[in-house]
Order: C-alpha cells, then structure tokens, then sequence
C-alpha cells in the first residue's frame, strides 16, 4: 500500500475516534438519578411517590464512586446523583452540580450541622448528607493472641498474614496519615511519602486486599483473617446474626466515618428540577430515612430518623448518644482534584511495590 | 560363524481387528532358515504377511507365539534397539531435522563410535551409495532416490549382521528402480551381508535374490531359489503369482508316485508335480508356462515333443514376442508367447489358423491345488 | 486498476471487521494515551505519562514480575502438559481423541468457576489443608497457600493446561512413527529415542505452547485478584485500578499500549519460528 493511502486512513480513524470518545451517553428529559445499586427501593422515596404516581424516577446504577464520577464526567445526562464525601468538591470543582436552594426542602432542618457542613461551598449548600456509617477494625476476638486498641496495630508482627484491607486509595491513605499523627488533607509531600512508605510496611502483614464487603465476612468467619479494615457496621451486623465472636473496634485514633449524600446536576431545570426537589424531601422524610437505617444497618444524618431507628440498631452502631458518636468520628473530607491524584499515585505505587 | 543368519520357527502373529475387535491371524506358523550372506526376499501379494515378518525379525512387533533366532541367539522378546539388524524403510524415515550426515552417523553416535572414526565410516557408507558430496543437506532437499541411498547409508554404516529391507525401490521410477535394483544387488554382494528383502513385484524378487519365500494370506507357500519358484512351483498361487501360466483342468487317469496321467486334446500326457508330494488319481491342474509352448503349422510333423491340434483366436504383438490365445478342441484355452528371434517358422499364424501346440512334458507340471 | 482493486479489498468484510474492531479501538486507545487526563481534550497532547511509565521504577519492574509468573507459568503448563499429550499420542491408541477430549473439557466450563475452584482448594477449609490436617503435619489450616504468587501460578497452570496440550499433541501426533523406530532399529534406547527424536520434533508444539501460555497470562488480572493476595498482584491489576477506581485512563491505555507492544514483538518472534520449523518438520 502506498503511503498516502496508509495516511488517509489513518485521518479518518483519528476523527472517527476523537468523535466516539468525546460522546457520553444520554437521556433527555427524563427524571435520572445516579444512585447505588440497592438504593432504589420506594420506602426509601414514598412522598415523592404519592406526589408523582405512576411516574417513578428512572435510575442508572453505579458500583463505586469512580465510576459516578466518570459517568458524570463524560457527559451523562443525570438529574440527581449520590456520591459520597470525599468526591463532592470534584463536583463542584468541575461544575456538575447546582447549588441546592435549601429553603424549598422541608425536611432540611432535621439534618445534623455538622456533615451539612461538609456539603457547602463557598457559601452554597451543593450537597445534602443523607446516609453514614463507620469504619473501624473488625476484630475476631477468639483468635487473636491479643485485642489490637489502636489503627497502628494493624502493623503489629503478630497479625502478620491475619490482616487484610479495603482495596481503596484513600482509605488506605487516611488510616496511614492517622498513625503518624499527620492531617490527611492537608499533607506535604514530605508528609505524602511518609504515608506511602508506611503503607508499604504493610505489606508484609496483609494477606490480601478485599474489594467486596461479603469477601471480608468470608475471610473473618472463616478465620483466616484475624482483623479485617476499614469493615463497614454491616459486616459486624451479619457476623454477630451468623455466632461469630467479633468486636467492632473503637481505636485510639478514633473510628472513620464515610457519609455520602444528595446533589442535583447542574443541567436540570424546569419540571425536572421540580421532580429533583420534591425527590430530595422524600428521601429527607424522617420515615424514608429510618426505613433506610433499619435496612441497612447505616446510620443517617437526621436526628428525628436516628429516634426512629431499630432499638437493636441504635445499640449495635452507639447511637444511643448521637451526636457525641458523631463527634468521635473522623469523617472523610473532600479532597480537590490535586489530592486526589497524589492519593492514587501512591496508592499505585504501593501495590506495584515490593 | 553360525550357519543361520535368521531362523523362524514357527512364528505366528495376530492382530485385533480395529472394528470389530476380531482377531486376524497375519502370519500363520512360519518357519524359515535365511542362510549367511544370502539375498533372501519374501514375495507375495498386499496383506500376505511379508512385512509383518519382517517387521517380527526387526523387533517392532512381537510375535503371538513361535521363536525367532538371529545369529543362532534367541532374539524373540528383545527389542529392536538391542538387535544386530537394521532396516531401510518404505518410505525412508531419515530424521527431517538432521543432515544427512547426521542421519547416516546416528547409529555410530548411539554406540559411542569415537568422533574421528564417525567421520570417516560415515563418509566411507556416503561414497558406497555415490553421495559423498551431500552429507551436509538436509534430507527434504534430496530427492527420492537419493534419500533412500541415505537410508541404505545410514543402515549399512553400523555393520549389521541383517539388513531388512521394506520395499525400499516402491516410491522410484521404473528406470531408477532398475538401477536401484542392480546397484543394491551389487551391493550386497560386495558386503557378504545377509540381506532380507520385502517386494510385491515378482520380477523384481526374481531378478535380485539367492532365495525367495513366496507368502499368501500369512502363510508361507514356497521357499527356493528364483530357478526353483519359477519352473518348479508347488501350487496354483505360486505358479500364478510368478510370470504367467496356462491352467487346464484335468482328470488324472493313474498315478505313480510324482507322476501322473492326463489326456488333453486327444493325447496322453505324462507330468510331474514339481514338490515332494505324491499325487492320486482324480481331478487336477495341468500347468505349462506360455513360452514353453511352441506353435506348428496343422500339417507340420512334429517329432518328440507332444502335439496338439488347436485354433488361434487372439495374437498379439508385444514387441519382443507375439502372444497367440489358442483354443483347444475340448474348449479350453491356451496362451503362448513366441519369441521373436527369426526364426519365421512360429510367426506368421493368423487369427483362426488351424495349428498345432506343442511342448516338451518335461515343461509342464501338475499341481493339485 | 490497481486502486480499485485496493479499495474492494478494503471494503472486504474481514477488513471492515478488522477496522471496526481492532484498529479504531486501538486508535482511541493511543489517543487517549496522550491527554493529561481522563477527562482532559486530547490537544495540547503530552508524553508525560509515558514518561512516567518509563521513569518511575514500579511500573517497569511489575511488568517485570508479571513476565517473570507468565514465564513460570508457561513452563510449568508445559512440563505437565507434555507428558499428558506424549501418553494419549503413544499409549492412548484408538481412544486418544476421546480422552484429549476428557483432557480438553474442564476448558469449555467458566474459566471463573475454575478459579473459584482453586479458591476453595487452597483455602483454609480446602483440600490442600484438611489433608496436611489429617497427616498431622499442621495444627491448623494455613491460608497461606491462598493469597501469594504461588496460588496464582498454580491457578493459571490448571487454567492453561488444556490449552497448552492442544498444539502438543497436534504436533507429536504428526510425528512419523516410523521414525521412532527408525531410531529404536538404529540401537537407541526408547530413551534416547525420545530426547534425540521425539523431542526434537516436537519444538514446534513446545514453542506454540509457551506463546499460547506466556502471552495471555502477562495481562491476567483475574486470578491475581482472587488468588493473588498482597504478593500476588500481576500489571493487568494496575491497568484495571487506573482505569476503574484511580480514574487514570491515559496511563492505563499507556500501560496496555506497553503490553500490546511487547505481545506484538513475542508474536511475531513466535510467527517466524514456527514457520521454519513446521516446513522442516514436515519434510
């Protein structure tokens, strides 16, 4: 073949190219919310059922935040959306949501202030907290030698090869910052390259990374894990129902906190936008927010739906004082583009690392 | 010196059937002596058994029962890498991935022969087949008669005591075979080794051997030498199975011992059967060969040989004689071939001529099965 | 003339599914590789994460590790398989194609199914430990034969063996068998026979079976990730954590280009030897 001819087409592929992966999917003028796989159901939402019957949302189901993200991202068409914390100033940063007028949500009140506060910028509310949990260590305590305290002992020799953790950048970076006393978020590179040498300290005691919460169930009722991180109240719940002997850690460096919550994106007007409020007060109803608690063992971020959850909830997840538990809980903070790239760069390199 | 170089005694070999399971009897009870130094080929159709035997003297199969010696050694349950034969096969086997140098010195390298000393058989087997300069190609750039030199090469090298030899001239064409045929005879008569040869083609076997074995569905028909198989054969097959022959059925009047009685056209002839067997008096072969019979003219006087009045209704030119199909008066026919040699008398017969057939009886012979 | 012959040939179904399914992916591929991120336009373009592949350290020596399993892997699946091919070809008579079928089955099942398998085997409750159990040689089950490189090269040897005997057995199965006793007649040993002959000949399969192998285990990320633990982890892990969780397309579709490059280079290295050694072999 003549050159020219090897030439042509490769313009022709490059265009075709650059067409096909600057398209995203999309939806017009329909009521879409990105949400977790599992958060569909219409207890959840009952208000807005009533108030709409016969029209219920349509969802586009996601498996990790990353993926929302890149979803969103690339240009898919949503109306609401429901990551978690640590991803919404990445929203904001690249003007994928609105900012949230407060004052038509009824049930905006009752959300505790403090994780409110986490979903405001520069002054504007663009992110509601609706649902929380904990992460801590979970602990098999007919196995091992000696009860771990602390987020540092996961680094104890005499777990070595009991031990495994969430297979998540930033978790792994948080736990690490906790034990040497540095402030995850506000880290110099100094302080980045002390976190990833002591997450290859790790290594050693792991026996592998989990990536799915039944994995890390298996693995500790089995026993051949002795101490898995960062478990979510879920697993504890489902090891005490199966006769486990577990404890659900409260570490010296205190427990971490994951809170995710609702934001509406910044292309939705009109009777879309009237569908996205009237949706977000559903979801806010106290009794929304209960059934969700009850379901799943999360806790949730009103202090009216707190009373109203499952007595055996309350005392499995310390709720019986509330806001105190939730002064105890380093929740994740949000973290800017930057950050989030130096986070997964080491999280990378420990990995591929020796 | 032992006087055997091979004996089989009474060797048989069944095969199961791939379809249906059956046993198939593919050499029955054969007992053969092969003498030192002696060309022995086994002739006979496909399916006869000859490779098979001679698959057993090189240890490839292993007899159902019977006993094979080599060299006056009981060689039966010993396996062919431990045996003093080697074998050229049909289609030459030479390793695709060696030169031919590399092939003829295998069998050197598997006894350890001392480099030097390689080199030198080596290029001395190569010269003995008149293929000195292509020691360093490769066995697919040869083509077949060369390779089947290689394969001579590569077997003669080691010196066995017994060279088995498949068919080796099947794939070449009919000059290169000749050549083939004369080149290997000289060969082994230069050697003195024992060579024990496979072949279908009868005139091949006649042409090479001191001895041939004549087989039939896996049994061993006849054993002699090329003068005794051709005129003195022991039964119909042999006698079909080697250059042509005229079959007559015939009604033997008496017997004596090997001899026996008939009347054909009118005469009475006296034959013999050519084994050891005595004949008896009852339904029988008259066998004469077509060159022994000689053509008269009708009123030609024909002295001391028998003459019987017969037509002609087929001739044929065939280049060096004329092949006539003579009809007796009882029906029965004959063919003949008359050599053409000048001799104007025998050839110039037309079809439908009147004539006399005439042969000596000492030519023709009776054969009871 | 000669360009309109071009052009049909171009418009020829097999091109088109060529274009359609290999190179256009390929094309977006690389020009992903040049953005500065995931979500950058592809102009200005910028080498810095090829750079940053060939500069930082992990990368390079995790494709290094991953070649290192696949190489194991690949020759482990060999030795095991060779023998089995070897038997049903020699010893198998007229059942060997049923039995290479036996040998073939478990391939046509999920190859998930089989890893989760292997799981179960090397666990804690699995086979390997209730039987050390049972001889007393361990107080308690050891997960550790779970979770570590070796699981996966364990793993991957019993995913790839049937595929490894495959071209094996094609090739010794067209091994002349009068050669063999051509061999044997010549006064080797069946032994001898075998590493001057048999072997020999059976390069061509070998090698088939090494690329068969080596090539597809670089790039797992599957077993690894269920069997592979901390240790375990293979460079098509890296690839699937930038692309999914690390939200780095450009060096991921760096990281496969690399690997794409280094399969093409063994293909055709693998190409060049067969051919000449299939035509020599078929002499």
């Amino acid at each position: 073949m003549k050159l020219t001819s090897v030439f042509h087409l490769a313009v022709v592929f490059t265009l075709l190219a650059l067409m096909l992966s600057a398209c995203g999917g999309a939806a017009d003028g329909e009521f879409v919310i990105l949400e977790w796989a599992g958060y569909e159901s219409e207890a959840y939402w009952e208000p807005y059922a009533e108030q709409y019957p016969d029209q219920p949302p349509s969802y586009s189901f996601f498996g990790d935040d990353a993926e929302a993200f890149a979803k969103a991202q690339s240009g898919f068409e949503f109306s609401v959306i429901h990551p978690c914390s640590s991803w919404w100033q990445l929203y904001v940063e690249n003007g994928l949501v609105q900012p949230i007028d407060t004052s038509r949500l009824s049930n905006f009140d009752n959300l505790y202030p403090d994780l409110v506060a986490l979903g405001n910028f520069n002054g504007q509310q663009y992110f509601l907290p609706w649902d929380w949990g904990y992460e801590s260590m979970l602990v098999r305590s007919d196995l091992v030698p000696e009860m771990p305290t602390a987020w540092a002992d996961l680094w104890d020799p005499q777990y070595a090869g009991h031990v495994s953790i969430f297979d998540s950048s930033e978790v792994a970076y948080v736990v690490a910052a906790l034990t040497l006393d540095i402030d995850p978020y506000n880290a110099s590179d100094a302080d980045s390259e002390a976190i990833k040498q002591k997450l290859l300290e790790l290594k050693p005691n792991l026996l592998n990374y989990w990536v799915d919460y039944t994995e890390l169930s298996q693995m500790l009722a089995q026993g051949d894990i002795w101490i898995g991180a960062n478990a979510w109240s879920d697993s504890y719940a489902i090891l005490l129902d199966e006769g486990v002997e577990v404890e659900y850690l409260q570490p010296e460096e205190g427990r971490l906190g994951w809170v995710c919550g609702f934001g509406i994106s910044a292309n939705t007007t009109g009777a879309s936008l009237d569908k996205a409020y009237a949706y977000l007060d559903a979801v806010l109803d106290t009794q929304s927010m209960a059934n969700f608690g009850n379901e799943y063992y999360y806790g949730v971020a009103s202090e009216e739906a707190t009373k109203l959850l499952d007595p055996y909830i309350i005392e499995l997840m310390d709720l019986e004082d509330p806001v105190a538990a939730l002064n105890n809980t380093f929740f994740y903070q949000t973290i800017s583009e930057d950050q989030r790239v130096v986070i997964e760069q080491i999280w990378t390199e420990v990995k591929a690392g020796q | 010196m032992e006087k055997f170089s091979v004996q089989l005694f009474d060797i048989s070999k069944d095969f199961e059937e791939t379809d249906s399971k059956q046993m198939f009897t593919a050499v029955n009870n054969i007992t053969l002596d092969i003498n030192q130094g002696e060309f022995f080929t086994m002739l006979g159709p496909s399916g006869c058994g000859k490779t098979t035997t001679l698959r057993l003297i090189a240890g490839f199969e292993v007899p159902t029962s019977g006993r094979i010696l080599i060299q006056g050694k009981d060689s039966t349950g010993i396996p062919p890498y431990k045996r003093p034969v080697h074998t050229v096969f049909q289609n030459y086997a030479l390793f695709p991935h060696m030169t031919v140098a590399q092939n003829v010195a295998y069998g050197l390298k598997v006894k350890r022969v001392p480099k030097t000393e390689q080199e030198t058989r080596v290029a001395e087997a190569l010269a003995m087949v008149h293929l000195s300069r292509l020691g360093n190609r490769m066995p697919a750039q040869l083509s077949g008669g060369e390779q089947q030199r290689v394969a001579l090469a590569r077997a003669l090298v080691n010196n066995p005591e017994v060279l088995l030899l498949d068919e080796p001239l099947g794939a070449l064409d009919l000059k290169l075979r000749k050549e083939m045929q004369w080149e290997l005879k000289q060969l082994q008569q230069k050697l003195g080794i024992t060579f024990i040869y496979v072949t279908h083609d009868q005139e091949e076997a006649l042409t090479m051997s001191d001895r041939i074995a004549v087989l039939s569905e896996g049994n061993l028909i006849q054993v002699g030498t090329p003068d005794e198989i051709y005129n003195y054969p022991n039964s119909r097959f042999v006698a079909a199975f080697i250059g042509e022959t005229n079959f007559l059925d015939v009604n033997l009047d008496k017997t004596e011992g090997f001899k026996a009685w008939c009347q054909i056209g009118g005469q009475t002839i006296c034959a013999e059967h050519p084994d050891d067997l005595p004949l008896f008096p009852g339904k029988a072969i008259f066998a004469i060969r077509p060159e022994k019979i000689r053509l008269f003219a009708q009123n030609s006087q024909v002295k001391g040989e028998i003459a019987i009045s017969a037509k002609i209704t087929n001739r044929t030119f065939i280049g060096t004689d004329i092949r006539y199909v003579v009809i007796l008066n009882d029906g029965q026919k004959l063919t003949t071939l008359t050599r053409l040699n000048g001799d104007a008398e025998n050839v110039h017969f037309e079809i439908g001529d009147k004539i006399q057939v005439s042969f000596l009886e000492k030519d023709a012979f009776i054969l009871t099965e | 003339m000669e360009k309109k012959r071009r052009v049909i040939t171009l418009l020829s179904i097999p091109s088109i599914w060529l274009l359609l399914f290999f190179v256009l992916p390929f094309t977006i591929m690389l020009l992903f590789s040049i953005r500065e991120t995931t979500f950058s336009p592809i102009f200005p373009p910028t080498l810095s994460h090829y750079i940053e592949f060939l500069t930082t350290p992990v990368y390079l020596r995790l494709l290094l590790s991953s070649a290192w399993i696949a190489f194991v892997t690949a020759v482990i699946t060999i030795l095991l398989a060779y023998p089995l091919a070897y038997y049903l070809i020699f010893h198998g008579g007229k059942h060997r194609l049923a039995l290479l079928s036996f040998l073939i089955l478990p391939a046509w099942t999920s190859y998930l199914l089989r890893v989760l398998a292997w799981k179960v085997i090397l666990g804690s409750n699995g086979i390997i430990n209730t039987f050390l159990l049972s001889l007393g040689l361990i107080d308690e089950g050891m997960p550790i034969f779970l979770y570590s490189q070796s699981a996966v090269i364990i793993t991957l040897v019993y995913v790839w063996i049937p595929y490894a005997a495959l071209p094996i057995f094609s090739t010794l199965e067209r091994i002349d068998i009068k050669l063999i006793e051509a061999s044997q007649d010549l006064g080797a040993s069946p032994l001898r026979t075998f590493l001057r002959v048999t072997l020999p000949l059976s390069t061509p399969g070998l090698v088939s079976a090494f690329f068969f192998v080596f090539i597809p285990s670089l790039g797992e990320w599957v077993t690894p990730s269920l069997v592979g633990g901390a240790d375990g982890i293979m460079y098509g892990n890296l690839v699937q954590t930038q692309f999914l969780r690390g939200l780095n397309w450009p060096m991921g579709t760096v990281m496969s280009t690399v690997l794409l490059l280094i399969v093409s280079v063994f293909t055709m290295l693998f190409n060049r030897h067969v051919t000449m050694k299939e035509m020599s072999a078929l002499a």
